[in-house]
């Protein structure tokens, strides 16, 4: 197990040193006890869609065999049936379908594929369970949610936390707790840390058909290659000869995704200097102050050390050796400009706490003479 | 859900944001991009974002916004609020050929926070390759 001693850390698959993401908690049961109402099992999954609307458990009591059905927010059908049985189901399903004139869409047997009946999860647990990871990878997923939102159309910002939810519930069967990876147990946060990583794109897959993202992907990391190998914006015969295809085919491809991503410029850095916004071009001015400006960036830098070593001293005695509330009055008061009452507020204490924790930094930052 | 998990769901959820700048040269962006790249996503305790890229001056600045817990957290020294301080302090002894320092965060609709979104979302590149890019644009 790759775990650096005496702390929870670990050394992540990029070779960084990360701290283990914690196991989940509700109403005082660990993860691991609220999964234990529904073991983990291999199954075969039947899957398919239907031109109207059709409720799958219809058909479990002509299926003669075990079957379990869940929901996924895609709307899609799923039924899942012991492991080696799925061509059987999808022809049973098949044929009951056509017996009950349910048009079918592309019904398909994908098989060992990890399952858990969660509908055996009492009390609510499980969508609680749901909550919990939602309320800790939330404000931990930047990144994914800015892709999600620009990704894709009529998403907003808003939208990203139920989203989630959905995320999670969606892949919530598929948790396989047994799994040992070089750090350890799987656990359901990272389980799901690692679903997340693909989501913006399988949700813009989904969103505008795999064709147009996949080659989204794949002019991106042509692009790449040639900027990173050769410091320069490929050509079009050389963006082509990556896709393996034509200019004129290229050119299509492009638009495609220019038009279906509704991104007025999807790739104005990715693809150059072509349609570029005036948000992204950088500008100098000539006259600009060189030599003021890196006086005052070292003179800031100073500022910041000084404050941090005031609010951050961990190896020390001190009752308050990390101190971020000082950290957090110094910054309302300081950078964001507001005064001793609103910070107070802000934070949610009494305005002495607050001057008393700016007063305590200031003496240090004045001893450090930068005041 | 718990009682405060209705606020949390309502987008309640108070937390506090710490700005903080490196301002490399143009010559050594690019290094300083990639140095910056490796704590963006890398401590899954700690929420930090790319808020800012300006150009504009002799430096090119790069602004993380780094979440310093909620409030709650904030008040009692929690570990997360603690884990945020200690990547603060790292990316100042790492970074600091780049004179890190705390700034106001840029508004959203601004330019810098503008061009620092589209960079983190439209690109599914590499940030370092991202950002050879953009300084070979100036």
């Amino acid at each position: 197990m790759a775990t650096v001693p005496g702390d929870d850390f670990i050394i992540t698959a990029s070779n960084h040193i990360g701290r283990k993401v914690p196991n989940l908690m509700v109403r005082g049961m660990e993860e691991s006890e609220v999964f234990a109402h529904a073991p983990a099992m291999v199954c075969d999954r039947v899957h398919w869609d239907t031109i109207d609307a059709f409720d799958p458990r219809d058909l479990l009591p002509d299926l003669g065999m075990e079957a379990y059905v869940r929901c996924w927010s895609d709307g899609q059908h799923r039924v899942w049936v012991p492991e080696g049985r799925g061509y059987e189901a999808r022809e049973v399903i098949r044929q009951w379908c056509v017996d009950h004139d349910v048009e079918t869409v592309n019904m398909r047997v994908e098989a060992g594929v990890p399952f858990r009946n969660l509908d055996l999860i009492p009390d609510q647990l499980f969508p609680e369970l749901i909550a919990a990871a939602v309320d800790w990878l939330y404000p931990r997923s930047h990144g994914i949610r800015r892709k999600i939102v620009t990704e894709l159309e009529l998403v907003d910002d808003q939208d990203v936390r139920s989203m989630m939810y959905l995320f999670i519930s969606d892949h919530a069967d598929r948790y396989d707790a047994g799994r040992e990876g070089r750090n350890g147990t799987l656990n359901f946060l990272a389980f799901l840390i690692g679903k997340m990583r693909t989501w913006p794109q399988d949700a813009a897959r989904q969103a505008y058909g795999r064709n147009v993202m996949s080659d989204r992907v794949a002019l991106a990391r042509a692009i790449d290659v040639i900027a990173a190998t050769e410091q320069r914006a490929p050509t079009e015969d050389e963006l082509a000869g990556a896709l393996r295809t034509s200019v004129t085919d290229l050119r299509r491809r492009e638009q495609a995704i220019s038009t279906l991503s509704s991104l007025r410029n999807p790739h104005s850095l990715v693809i150059g200097e072509r349609d570029l916004d005036t948000m992204d071009a950088v500008q100098v001015a000539a006259d600009v102050d060189v030599e003021g400006e890196a006086i005052d960036h070292d003179r800031n830098a100073q500022l910041t050390r000084a404050i941090m070593s005031a609010v951050n001293t961990p190896g020390s005695s001190a009752r308050r050796a990390q101190d971020p509330l000082a950290l957090a009055a110094v910054y309302l008061t300081f950078w964001e400009g507001l005064g001793r009452s609103d910070v107070a507020r802000e934070l949610e204490v009494l305005p002495k706490t607050v001057a008393a924790s700016v007063g305590r930094v200031l003496e240090q930052v004045q001893t450090a003479d930068l005041l | 859900m718990d009682a405060t998990g209705v606020n949390e769901y309502a987008g309640l959820r108070r937390e506090l944001e710490i700005g903080l700048r490196i301002a490399p040269t143009r010559e050594s962006a690019v290094a300083a991009a990639k140095a910056m790249a490796s704590y963006l996503d890398d401590d899954p305790t700690v929420a930090v974002r790319l808020a800012g890229v300006c150009g504009d001056t002799s430096r090119v600045t790069f602004t993380l916004a780094i979440c310093l817990g909620t409030i709650e957290e904030i008040k009692g020294a929690d570990a997360t609020s603690r884990s945020a301080l200690g990547l603060i302090q790292r990316i100042i002894d790492s970074l600091a050929a780049y004179d890190p320092s705390f700034v106001t965060l840029p508004h959203a609709a601004s330019p810098e926070a503008r061009l620092a979104a589209h960079l983190v979302s439209a690109v599914d590149g590499e940030m370092s390759t991202v950002i050879t890019r953009l300084v070979a644009s100036v």
